[in-house]
């Protein structure tokens, strides 16, 4: 009971800390709404994200369509709503996804050492050196599209940072003596890993994945740009920004990349925002 | 330098091959997975199908019966002899592609890192030794904002003010055909290599205002100051010389993701370098192209956080070289 409160407590403070940093409040007020909206998409819009309609081709933004129509006459506010919901899982899902992996891997390599801490260690190495947007693209060329090859991609390429991370933790608390004390209890190896070490890395941990979130989105869009990632048949914010290649749309139509344009920029800046936020709440020097 | 940083640097440099090696296994390994044979890409369907058409007399001819490890040895062996192939998609030797499209990169992106390590080290500087001042503020809201813009929407930006709207420079490409004077160079460089070292200079600025901004707080600047030495003489020569390591070492850990993160740019820019050839050959399947592009790149990268190593050694003596 007494270890939960003062844990509450703690959180407190941090959510204080937080608080305080006011750029950091509207950036998580802004990455709301754009979760909100992304979410609940089909109650904000009327429109079908794959409507068709040729004979309003192109319109500039008025009343009827927010953010104009595309060269077939989609709306784009909705697409780019409907788009938030791929891109912005796609970033969440890659971004935790190689966490847990990362996570797991520096418990097991941490904790255990020996030949398999080595032999991780070692292919951490290899995935790290390893140029990644290259990694990337030949992933994507071997596995062809797909929201699933993203993840995929993601996954096997973004879990270095964390187990670093988590291994690091693991050794510097490996010998503590709360540990051995642990271990004469009778603990299993699994619950003082999971339970009682790894809660310790949990702030670089979150700082890590807040700010992974980030680059995933980025790396999405400028997959599905490059006509890479997600296939274009789905609206993601890349895939409606893929519009700009043609450079009379870019003259001409500039809603249909301005639009996607921001809606990207505005989620990085606010997640890049937040996660810096969190870095200084979360750090006891500080 | 003593002995045992010459050995560890000794042995990071050997350790570059068995990582060349796998590297190169990789990226063989990974484009022996994927379906399709290259050959019936080359081949004009209505002949394939024809039944007089003799299939594996081809792939006999191309070495592709051999078993894996043989097409894998016989591919190393004629890269180290210079022997890069020749593109499925235009015929051309590799060898005459990479020559015109590795400088381009390297213009690029050497370009990029100036841009971004001058602009990103001086605003940083400024920003930490006026710190928590308007400047300051401005510093710090631009440099995130680069950081978070993408570079392709930066990139469109940049073509509708300055090419679209102003018509002062280039939508993309890099030469005018007959026309090599230096002012278009100039004018086809500048916009693509700004919007590269866009990013990087939010980064190394973040980086050399925290690093400046800690470095202030140290003892022996104190000591510096009660010495009675001038402001300008405690930056010069006490606060920047270790405030900059930190940053040099970032910049050298970031060289290879820009010589990769090219391929975005020069997509949107239209810029003949490597990443373009990447892509270009991923899309049209490309496999001999794809590998040697991709081992480039690679070699490139492996290289630079080698020298990123070496430069972290050599400027702060206090890094345990038995990490």
């Amino acid at each position: 009971m007494k270890n939960k409160k003062s844990r509450n407590t703690q959180g407190m403070r941090q959510w204080k800390k937080f608080k305080r940093n006011k750029m950091a409040v509207i950036a998580l007020i802004v990455l709301g709404i754009l979760i909100f909206a992304s979410a609940f998409a089909p109650l904000l819009t009327s429109y079908d994200p794959e409507a068709i309609s040729l004979t309003e081709r192109t319109l500039a933004p008025s009343k009827t369509h927010l953010l104009g129509t595309d060269k077939v006459g989609r709306d784009v506010f909705t697409r780019l709503l409907y788009g938030g919901r791929i891109s912005i899982l796609i970033g969440l899902t890659g971004a935790l996804g190689g966490a847990i992996i990362g996570a797991a891997l520096g418990c097991l390599g941490g904790y255990f050492g020996g030949l398999l801490d080595r032999f991780l260690l070692r292919l951490s190495e290899l995935f790290t050196t390893f140029p990644q947007t290259i990694l990337v693209l030949i992933l994507v060329a071997f596995m062809g599209q797909g929201v699933w090859n993203l993840f995929i991609v993601f996954w096997c390429t973004g879990w270095m940072g964390t187990y670093r991370m988590t291994r690091a933790k693991i050794l510097s608390l490996r010998e503590e003596t709360y540990v051995l004390a642990c271990q004469a209890f009778g603990i299993s190896n699994r619950s003082i890993m999971f339970r009682h070490i790894l809660p310790n890395a949990a702030g670089p941990v979150i700082v890590n994945i807040t700010l992974s979130t980030a680059g995933y989105v980025l790396q999405e869009s400028a997959l599905s740009f490059l006509g890479l990632g997600v296939p274009s048949s789905t609206p993601t914010w890349g895939n409606i920004f893929n519009a700009a290649k043609a450079l009379d749309v870019v003259q001409a139509y500039p809603w249909l990349w301005l639009a996607p344009g921001i809606a990207i920029s505005l989620f990085v800046l606010s997640v890049n925002i937040i996660g810096d936020g969190l870095r200084d709440a979360l750090d006891p020097n500080q | 330098m003593n002995k045992d940083s010459l050995k560890h640097i000794l042995k990071k440099f050997l350790s570059l091959i068995p990582m060349l090696i796998l590297i190169s296994i990789v990226i063989f390994g990974a484009l022996q997975l994927t379906p399709g044979n290259p050959l019936t890409y080359q081949i004009p369907p209505e002949l394939l199908s024809s039944s007089t058409f003799d299939l594996e007399a081809y792939e006999k001819a191309m070495g592709l019966d051999a078993p894996v490890y043989v097409q894998y040895f016989r591919w190393i062996w004629n890269i180290l002899r210079g022997e890069l192939g020749y593109s499925l998609v235009s015929g051309a030797p590799i060898v005459n592609m990479l020559r015109t499209r590795l400088p381009a990169t390297m213009e690029l992106a050497l370009c990029g890192i100036l841009i971004s390590s001058v602009f990103g080290i001086c605003l940083g500087i400024l920003a930490a030794i006026k710190q928590n001042t308007l400047l300051d503020y401005g510093c710090t809201a631009l440099s995130v904002l680069a950081i978070s813009i993408p570079e392709f929407f930066m990139g469109i930006i940049g073509i509708t003010i300055f090419s679209l709207k102003l018509g002062w420079l280039p939508t993309g490409g890099r030469l005018v055909y007959g026309d090599n004077s230096f002012g278009t160079r100039l004018a086809h460089l500048i916009l693509p290599a700004v919007v590269m070292g866009l990013a990087l200079t939010g980064a190394l600025m973040r980086h050399t205002r925290g690093s400046l901004l800690d470095v202030l707080t140290r003892d022996y600047i104190k000591t510096a100051r009660s010495k009675g030495l001038s402001e300008r003489k405690v930056y010069l020569k006490h606060a920047f010389r270790n405030a900059l390591i930190p940053v040099t070492v970032l910049l050298c850990f970031r060289i290879p993701g820009l010589v990769g993160g090219s391929v975005v740019i020069e997509s949107v820019f239209g810029w003949p370098g490597m990443g373009g050839m990447l892509l270009d050959a991923i899309s049209g399947k490309d496999y001999p192209v794809v590998m040697i592009t991709a081992m480039i790149i690679a070699f490139v990268t492996l290289i630079a956080s080698f020298l990123a190593d070496l430069f972290t050694m050599l400027l702060d003596p206090r890094v345990d070289i038995e990490r």
